[in-house]
């Protein structure tokens, strides 16, 4: 199931821990990188590929938790399996929460360990398509002018020409010149695949493009 | 001679002619009645006279003068008939009469000081008006504004008869009602008739003469013959009197010479009920003459107040013919009334026939007067009273006159010479407790009994005082209600006492009772309402068992019981549970003290009652916070060593498996490397020896991390143990006895260590112990010395004991014989003695159960 680009990263500030999962992964033929502190790997430079990261939660330094915090806040989206030797419910949750892919205590067994890694790249592999048909989609709304971008607005919530016309103070004949022209940039034949694609585009991006204006 | 000449002198002699034998009368039997009667007859006369001077006055000055003399006779007159008003009606308001006079003589005053006379300020004329066929003058001036004063007095006389008519008349006697009718009604009609006259000639409405004379006249027409009426009858008698034989007359005579001769007043009278005879010592006694005295001319002596009852005794007594005896007061000669005591019995002629009644009179006032005597013996009862600061007062029932003694006087600050009737009594009593008083006397006066109240008095300064009061009723011989006796004392100091109690009682926290010997409820304070939630009034009475849940009431009874026979005091409710059952029958617990008390009234129970409910929930909160504590200290003790171990050893496990796995997967894909296997093998001895490792150091952490030393009593911290783990012993319905030996040395440790130890091991005994039957679970906690140097505390169970076969191993690292056990307990108890330089082990104990023991060196 590996492929050249996906990666898996293992933080554990336990060497024989690291070894074994190492060995492990080498076992699965998964491609893997070691680090003994989320530090460590917060200095390595951003994999584009899908990326699924191992860490331990109890480390000195920055602990899984708060190493889960900081990839947040930097707006990545490796997907984390959490692996603990001793963790607690409130924790567990806490994690699972924030996106966690899943949360093992030691000693783990290795299927398990295996099979939350195969999901997490599947995860992390879905998040890269979606994430790039929204840049897609977010790229060709940014093409349209204010006024097409209104028009577009009103499009999708299944208006007509003429109530659209009526709700901007405009003619019918130039709302109909403005759809045909919010049509020809997105590249679509119809509403529903208009929809699609401002869907796509994530709803909250077109509050962005409004006050934008 | 002319008409007015020829009828005014007929008046006049007529006047003459009447008053002359009125007067000798009023000489000679010393009458006041007709003293009167002759001065207004005499006043009439002159009055005549002046009238017809006024109209025959030829000149102003005479008619002015004839007019200025005519008020004299009319002073007299208005005087003589107020004087015979008063006399003969009996009736008469005093004051009145002397006002009338005093007014006129004031008029009189007036007529000579200001001529020409009262009725005229100035008279400028004279003015002949023809009258009876001849002319006569008349008068032509200024009215005299103090000529009303004259009609001011005309109308008191006028009121002063009409009322003594009107209360005669109310009396009701026959005699009385003609009187009346008679003599007021024409001396009213004719004083109207004469003023009015006079009043219209003053203010010249009509031109005639003065006649004013003659409606008095008229007056003195029915005064007359009222007066002859009573001498006609009197005359009448006397003609009856020489009528009877003259054998009887002399032998009377020889009678009455016998009675004047005796020293007591005698009285005799005929079949007529009027009296014929009175001794020498009766009259001199009225000091009035025997035809004054005769028929029932005697009566007129006797006392107003006294008059009916006199008479009625008399007349019924007569017509019965029987003897009777009286009292009544009669006028001595020098006006005073004196108190007689009158005997009379009925007598009989030789041949039995009735002839009338004799009797016989003492004068008893001198015996009515060791009264005083016994007033004076009041007096010493009164002293008496003073000194017992007893308040004495007597009240008289009829006339609401009250009498009290100085002491009763300050008790409510009265006036000595104050005068006391029953209202200004009352107005001391205050408002609140005035009508619970005066119902109190009403009902003692109508019963005749007495009371007994407690009421509160408003003194002058405001300032209130309880006073306690008692009375009752005195009577006379008849059984008349003629006073009522009491007592009053200030009881404000005993009240102020009880009113001390009584808030001290209501104010306490807790619920008071007093309870009798028979058990029932005879006070309760505010709190006990509250916590009961019972009315007052309806506890009272009732039975103590009211307040506790039914299932204890007979119980109780027998307790009770028990308790009243030898009362001590007490507290109930320590150590074991006592309920209060509410009115709506829910239950709290209570503490209850109990303190006899003894009292006039027999022997009472102090019940002091206190709702412990909150204090049993505070004891429940903090036993479950102990528990909570002793839970918390075990579990972390065991808890935190579990965390480190278990992370501990999870790293080295956690490679070895993942190793393990990798090296499986390689071989079960067939490209096995020998050289990598041999390399995931190395690692996987090396994480084993690792983890074999960290369970080495943590016991040697255990040893070593007993750092804290200090001298510490082994039995102290046994009893703080043990109250510790008390919830806990009683969540296992395990009974916990500890047995200490005296005087332990002291020793050093870790006393935190050391109670673990401890706690661990009994809350092994009660863990071994749930098999066993309640009524023997139960833990020993020993301590005693072993040797010189040793202590050796043991902790024993009833429990199963100890199988020879897990003896051995029962201080290994998670080893352990319960479902839930982590087997790290003993091991860690074993540590902890073992890094005090002790010793631990387990036995069974003889009887069942096992024994674990521990022995501790004493510090040197």
């Amino acid at each position: 199931m590996s492929s050249s680009h996906h990666l898996v990263f293992v933080i554990d500030d336990d060497a024989s821990v690291r070894k074994g999962v190492r060995r492990l992964l080498d076992s699965a033929d998964y491609k893997c990188e070691l680090f003994a502190s989320a530090t460590e790997f917060l200095a390595r430079p951003f994999h584009p590929g899908p990326a699924c990261v191992i860490v331990d939660v109890q480390m000195p330094g920055l602990n899984g938790i708060e190493f889960q915090e900081a990839l947040i806040e930097r707006r990545r989206d490796e997907q984390l399996v959490f692996i603990t030797g001793h963790g607690d419910v409130p924790m567990c949750a806490r994690a699972m929460k924030a996106g966690a892919v899943d949360f093992l205590a030691k000693p783990f067994k290795s299927d398990d360990l295996l099979q939350c890694v195969e999901r997490a790249l599947l995860r992390s592999v879905a998040q890269r398509r979606l994430a790039a048909e929204r840049e897609q989609a977010r790229y060709l709304l940014d093409l349209l002018t204010p006024r097409e971008f209104e028009v577009m607005q009103l499009v999708i919530t299944g208006m007509l020409n003429k109530q659209i016309g009526a709700q901007l103070g405009t003619a019918e004949k130039t709302v109909k010149v403005h759809r045909g022209r919010v049509m020809q940039k997105l590249g679509v034949d119809s509403v529903a695949a208009l929809v699609r694609l401002v869907e796509k585009a994530d709803i909250a991006a077109a509050g962005e493009h409004r006050t934008k204006v | 001679m002319s008409w007015v000449t020829v009828v005014w002198t007929m008046l006049m002699g007529g006047c003459v002619a009447i008053a002359l034998p009125f007067l000798l009368t009023a000489i000679w039997q010393r009458r006041a009645v007709n003293l009167f009667f002759s001065a207004a007859v005499g006043a009439i006369f002159a009055m005549a006279v002046m009238e017809l001077a006024m109209m025959r006055a030829n000149s102003i000055e005479q008619f002015a003068r004839a007019q200025q003399w005519a008020h004299v006779p009319l002073f007299v007159l208005v005087v003589a008939l107020v004087g015979f008003v008063y006399f003969y009606f009996g009736t008469s308001r005093l004051w009145l009469g002397v006002a009338a006079c005093f007014v006129r003589f004031i008029c009189l005053i007036i007529n000579f000081a200001f001529p020409p006379n009262l009725n005229f300020r100035e008279i400028t004329a004279l003015r002949p008006v023809p009258f009876l066929g001849e002319t006569v003058s008349t008068p032509v001036g200024v009215v005299n504004p103090w000529t009303h004063l004259g009609e001011l007095s005309s109308l008191l006389v006028l009121v002063f008869v009409v009322d003594a008519s009107i209360r005669l008349w109310r009396e009701g006697r026959a005699r009385d009602r003609r009187l009346a009718l008679v003599v007021g009604g024409s001396i009213t009609f004719f004083i109207v008739v004469a003023a009015g006259w006079g009043a219209l000639i003053h203010l010249q409405v009509i031109q005639a003469p003065y006649f004013v004379s003659f409606p008095f006249a008229a007056v003195i027409a029915a005064m007359s013959f009222e007066l002859s009426y009573n001498m006609f009858r009197a005359t009448q008698v006397a003609r009856k009197l020489r009528l009877s034989q003259s054998s009887l007359r002399e032998s009377e005579s020889r009678f009455e010479a016998l009675a004047d001769a005796a020293p007591v007043m005698l009285w005799m009278s005929g079949t007529d009920k009027l009296c014929t005879f009175f001794n020498k010592a009766w009259l001199s006694f009225s000091g009035r003459t025997m035809a004054q005295e005769m028929g029932n001319g005697w009566a007129e002596g006797v006392h107003r107040d006294d008059f009916e009852k006199t008479l009625e005794t008399y007349t019924v007594a007569f017509d019965a013919r029987e003897s009777f005896k009286m009292q009544y007061r009669l006028r001595r000669h020098d006006g005073e009334y004196r108190w007689l005591t009158d005997h009379g019995v009925p007598r009989y002629d030789d041949q039995g026939n009735f002839a009338g009644y004799i009797g016989s009179c003492v004068d008893i006032t001198d015996v009515l007067s060791k009264d005083e005597a016994l007033h004076r013996f009041e007096e010493r009862v009164a002293l008496a009273a003073d000194a017992a600061h007893l308040g004495v007062w007597e009240l008289d029932t009829t006339t609401n006159k009250i009498w009290m003694s100085d002491k009763a006087r300050a008790l409510f600050q009265f006036e000595p010479r104050e005068r006391m009737t029953y209202e200004i009594f009352q107005g001391r009593v205050h408002p609140q407790d005035r009508a619970a008083r005066e119902a109190a006397l009403k009902r003692a006066i109508e019963t005749q009994g007495g009371y007994e109240i407690e009421y509160r008095a408003v003194l002058p300064g405001g300032t209130v005082r309880w006073i306690a009061g008692r009375a009752r009723c005195v009577s006379d011989d008849g059984g008349r209600l003629v006073r009522l006796l009491g007592v009053s004392m200030d009881v404000t100091e005993r009240k102020q006492a009880q009113e001390l109690f009584r808030l001290a009682t209501e104010a306490a926290p807790s619920g008071i009772l007093l309870v009798n010997d028979q058990g029932r409820i005879v006070l309760v304070n505010a709190h006990i309402q509250e916590l009961f939630g019972y009315e007052r009034d309806e506890l009272i009475g009732k039975t103590i068992e009211t307040l506790l849940p039914g299932r204890f009431g007979s119980v109780h009874v027998d307790l009770r019981t028990e308790f009243l026979a030898a009362p001590r005091r007490q507290m109930l409710g320590r150590g074991r549970e006592l309920f209060g059952c509410r009115k709506d029958g829910s239950e709290f617990p209570v503490e209850i003290g109990l303190n006899p008390v003894q009292t006039p009234q027999g022997s009472l129970v102090l019940a002091t009652v206190v709702d412990i409910s909150a204090r049993k929930l505070a004891e429940e909160e903090a036993h479950r916070r102990r528990d909570e504590m002793t839970h918390l200290s075990r579990v972390s003790l065991v808890g935190e060593m579990t965390a480190t171990i278990a992370h501990e050893l999870n790293q080295p496990l956690a490679g070895i498996m993942s190793n393990a796995s990798a090296g499986q997967r390689f071989i079960d894909r067939g490209d096995v490397d020998p050289g990598k296997l041999h390399e995931i093998l190395v690692d996987i001895v090396d994480d084993g020896r690792r983890a074999s490792g960290i369970i080495r150091s943590i016991r040697n952490t255990l040893k070593k991390g007993a750092a804290v030393r200090q001298r510490i009593d082994l039995n102290e911290i046994v009893m703080n143990v043990a109250h510790m783990v008390q919830p806990d012993a009683l969540a296992h319905s395990c009974e916990l006895k500890t047995s200490l030996a005296p005087d332990l040395p002291a020793l050093e440790g870790d006393p935190i260590q050391i109670q673990q130890v401890l706690i661990n091991l009994i809350g092994n005994a009660f863990d071994a112990m749930r098999e066993t039957p309640v009524s023997h679970r139960q833990v020993e906690i020993t301590s005693v010395r072993d040797g010189e140097g040793a202590i050796r505390v043991s902790v024993r169970d009833h429990g199963g004991g100890i199988a020879p076969e897990v003896r051995e191993r029962l201080f290994e690292q998670f080893f352990t014989t319960k479902e839930e056990g982590l087997g790290m307990g003993l091991a860690i108890v074993r540590s902890a003695i073992e890094a005090h330089a002790g010793s631990i082990g387990v036995d069974n104990a003889e009887g069942g159960g096992a024994r674990f023991y521990f022995t501790l060196p004493v510090s040197k």
